[in-house]
């Protein structure tokens, strides 16, 4: 048995030499989309001594909402796009928003649909996350790490692909840290020429079907409730948005769409603010996925937002919103109430 | 826990470090109890009090069996456990489907109900451990085998976490032995186990979860898929579902000789089958023998003349078509297996070849005639993996009708073409790559019995296999096939 075990563990520090040397290539995540994580957080602790507005969801979000014009709407809060991308799961997102909310702010979820559907959160995504901010790993869920030992051999994957555009010397095609705005907003793409109805859709083996996993729904429907809940208690208010989707991809996920928010209706307690909005919007106004709005589709969905808000809490006579001091607000239940609104 | 992953491989080595530093036998035994349950319990616990039961009560009728002779309470007991484990296989797999099966009936009569249907969760390996439960009471009814005295290691050897969920079913007479005497560390074995695990692994993240994704595209809708389009997926099914099944058939046996024991071979090489009924002796063998040896020959066999003989494999096939799911497609999966296998049996080639033989001829290149009666073989069984992979029975219709029309139209076929393209050109490769070392190595259990190799040679190899999986190998985290059956 020892000379088994021997060998065994020579030919594995083998292959551990050989992943060493490959982790030496890899470029990481520092630099990636990913890592906006950094400075979207840093932005809410910064804005912590007033009530803040954040968005929270996947890559729909910093691609389909305008946080500026959001904050000039209502001045009395400092907005946040956390949105970074769907692959981080809705776990990931809520614990990292609950883990930051306070008594005043209010909480506006915009996930993508598929949240409903399948398990969004990929393990490269999450480990790169804990990579790029270790601390991150205390915002996963034990359905992650459960998902990180399944699909964890895949990261080799994942690294190796990385890793061959650094060899052939050519720029991934990824969007970066840096092309987001102070706010948390996606901007790099304001400029460039949408792929998604003219290229995307119409490339070699694009299915704009989903691949469905059962038992998520509820589950989901659960874990929203559960958050709700402890926001409320906490002072904290949420609300949810659906994100417009585009209409190839409306077309062939229909019956599960029509499913999922009908089952939201019925059984989420949290208030819905575009129930009534068409679901789908042109090809044209996406911009290389069916979650990604160009700048127009931007600007338009964060006017219908502004309106849905405003009409979900309008505003006192006065015409001004009630601003909570400064120095009455504390962390997790301190503050006083007094009446908060948009 | 899919063997696939991190998780069971961490599981693994933590489990052979326990297990090793155990001295006695019934410490490994209840070692093995305890992490078969925890193996079990990953996917849900309910599923640990299911078999608990189902393995608890077979253990006292077995006791119960061996205590008594008279014929008439013997009859009883074994009435009560099969009627038990089929009962509960009846109600989790079936139940929704029969009542379904039912209102249609009905109301192609003109009646119409209300059909009551359950929110069933299906165990997983429930169709496996039960008829391997099954087995064992049957051989002690039939005094073929004495009715074990230990709970723990029955409970271990029902329960095996290596091959609980997807077998082989494996015989009592067979693995029970091996928990009960002392298992000494064999370097040999623990070796050809590792290798096994590696073919595996190789297997199926190369090859079926890759194949998968072209069948998918086709079988996924297949009024708009095209007959070339079909053709070409059912040719990637009948690859994907014998690598996805081998491979976890593989990595149980390979995982197996870790601990000292020995599985029976579930799969040997059989496409390279020159017969249909050779075709049957070495694919899921353990379940094709568990039919032959508990429904074929009691049912009389070849024994009572060749009408008695076609109804026999008939029948046997048409259940064995029904353990596979609850769903007509695998109803007719199975008849259209047990007519051909008739047909040939009463009318063809007498020649038994044993699966002892290599597979294919000795040659290198095979002969016309051998390729042709592999052909054959292999055309019969595809028309066969249509109804299998179909979702209904109106679509495999649809899809036969395509697939044969097909031929007479060859300005579609390169409507295949549309099928494949970036990593699923991969997968072609390697389906090439396993068949090629299949052929090569036929004669060994597995390709990669390279004993005779230099140590730096196959150290080369398996490097180059494993960082090829890691690469290119497909963690979609797709389940085994059989997991579903």
């Amino acid at each position: 048995m020892r000379q088994f075990v021997a060998r065994l563990g020579i030919f594995v520090a083998i292959q551990a030499m050989i992943g060493v040397a490959l982790l030496q290539l890899d470029p990481g995540a520092n630099d990636s989309a990913l890592a906006s994580f950094l400075e979207k957080d840093a932005r809410l602790e910064q804005t912590a001594d007033r009530p803040r507005l954040m968005i929270v969801g996947g890559s729909n979000v910093p691609f389909g909402l305008d946080s500026e014009q959001l904050g000039e709407a209502f001045p009395d809060y400092s907005v946040t796009n956390l949105g970074i991308s769907a692959s981080l799961g809705l776990d990931f997102m809520l614990n990292h928003v609950g883990s930051r909310a306070q008594r005043g702010d209010m909480v506006l979820l915009a996930p993508e649909y598929l949240h409903f559907a399948t398990r969004c959160s990929c393990s490269p995504a999450l480990i790169d996350m804990m990579r790029i901010c270790p601390r991150t790993s205390e915002f996963l869920s034990v359905a992650d790490w459960k998902d990180l030992g399944d699909s964890g051999l895949g990261n080799v994957r994942y690294v190796c692909r990385r890793i061959q555009p650094r060899l052939r010397g050519v720029r991934p095609n990824e969007f970066r840290r840096n092309d987001f705005n102070s706010l948390g907003d996606m901007v790099a793409h304001h400029d460039m020429p949408p792929t998604y109805q003219k290229k995307r859709i119409r490339e070699k083996g694009f299915s704009a079907k989903w691949d469905v996993q059962t038992n998520i729904l509820d589950q989901q429907v659960q874990r929203l409730n559960e958050f709700a809940e402890k926001c409320r208690a906490e002072g904290i208010e949420v609300v949810l948005s659906y994100p417009p989707l585009s209409e190839t991809s409306w077309n062939a996920n229909q019956q599960i769409i029509v499913e999922i928010r009908e089952k939201l209706s019925q059984e989420l307690k949290i208030p819905i603010l575009n129930e009534e909005m068409t679901p789908s919007w042109p090809d044209e106004m996406y911009f290389d996925t069916e979650w990604h709005l160009t700048a127009a589709g931007k600007e338009q969905r964060t006017a219908e937002l502004i309106a849905s808000m405003r009409r979900f809490r309008p505003e006192p006579e006065s015409g001004r919103l009630p601003v909570i001091p400064a120095t009455a607000k504390s962390k997790k239940g301190g503050s006083p109430s007094g009446e908060r609104g948009l | 826990m899919t063997f696939t992953t991190l998780t069971f491989c961490l599981f693994l080595v933590a489990v052979f470090a326990a297990y090793w530093t155990l001295r006695t036998r019934k410490a490994q035994n209840f070692l093995l109890v305890v992490v078969n349950y925890v193996f079990y319990g990953w996917w849900d616990w309910r599923f640990c009090l299911l078999m608990l039961f189902a393995c608890t009560l077979d253990f006292f009728i077995g006791r119960a069996l061996q205590r008594t002779s008279v014929p008439f309470r013997r009859r009883i007991l074994l009435t009560i456990s099969v009627g038990t484990n089929l009962g509960v296989l009846g109600f989790f797999k079936y139940f929704n489907f029969f009542m379904d099966s039912l209102t249609s009936a009905g109301q192609s009569l003109g009646w119409s109900f209300d059909p009551f249907t359950l929110r069933i969760l299906l165990p997983v390996g429930i169709s496996f451990y039960t008829f391997q439960t099954m087995s064992y009471v049957i051989d002690v009814y039939r005094k073929e085998l004495d009715a074990s005295e230990s709970l723990i290691e029955y409970l271990a050897y029902i329960s095996f976490f290596p091959q609980l969920v997807a077998g082989p079913i494996e015989r009592a007479g067979d693995l029970l032995p091996q928990f009960q005497q002392p298992r000494c560390f064999d370097n040999t074995a623990a070796r050809d186990g590792c290798r096994l695990i590696l073919w595996g692994f190789f297997k199926k993240l190369c090859g079926a979860d890759g194949l998968g994704e072209i069948v998918s595209a086709a079988y996924r809708d297949i009024p708009d898929a095209t007959g070339p389009q079909l053709v070409l997926a059912t040719v990637c099914f009948a690859a994907q579902i014998y690598f996805d099944f081998s491979a976890y058939s593989d990595i149980a046996s390979g995982a197996a000789r870790l601990f000292g024991f020995n599985l029976m071979r579930n799969f040997a090489y059989p496409y390279f089958s020159q017969s249909l009924s050779e075709f049957w002796r070495r694919w899921h063998v353990s379940l094709s023998s568990w039919f032959r040896d508990y429904v074929f020959i009691p049912l009389g066999g070849s024994r009572r003349g060749k009408l008695i003989l076609i109804r026999n494999l008939v029948l046997t096939f048409l259940i064995s078509g029904l353990w596979h799911g609850a769903n007509w497609t695998y109803v007719i999966w199975g008849g259209i297996m047990g007519v051909a296998v008739a047909i040939e049996t009463v009318f063809g080639d007498q020649k038994k070849r044993s699966t002892s033989e290599v597979p294919g001829g000795p040659n290198l290149i095979p002969s016309p005639a051998v390729l042709a009666r592999m052909t054959l073989v292999w055309l019969v069984v595809g028309m066969g993996w249509v109804f299998f992979r179909a979702p209904n029975v109106a679509s495999a219709w649809l899809a036969v009708v395509k697939v044969t029309g097909s031929i007479f139209t060859p300005s579609t076929w390169s409507s295949a073409g549309d099928l494949i393209y970036g990593s699923r050109v991969d997968s072609l490769i390697f389906v090439l790559v396993i068949y090629l070392a299949e052929w090569i190595q036929r004669s060994k259990r597995h390709p990669l019995a390279i004993e005779h190799w230099t140590l730096p040679k196959r150290w080369a190899l398996y490097t180059c296999m494993i960082w090829v999986i890691l690469i290119d190998g497909s963690f979609s985290g797709s389940q085994f096939i059989y997991f579903q059956f």
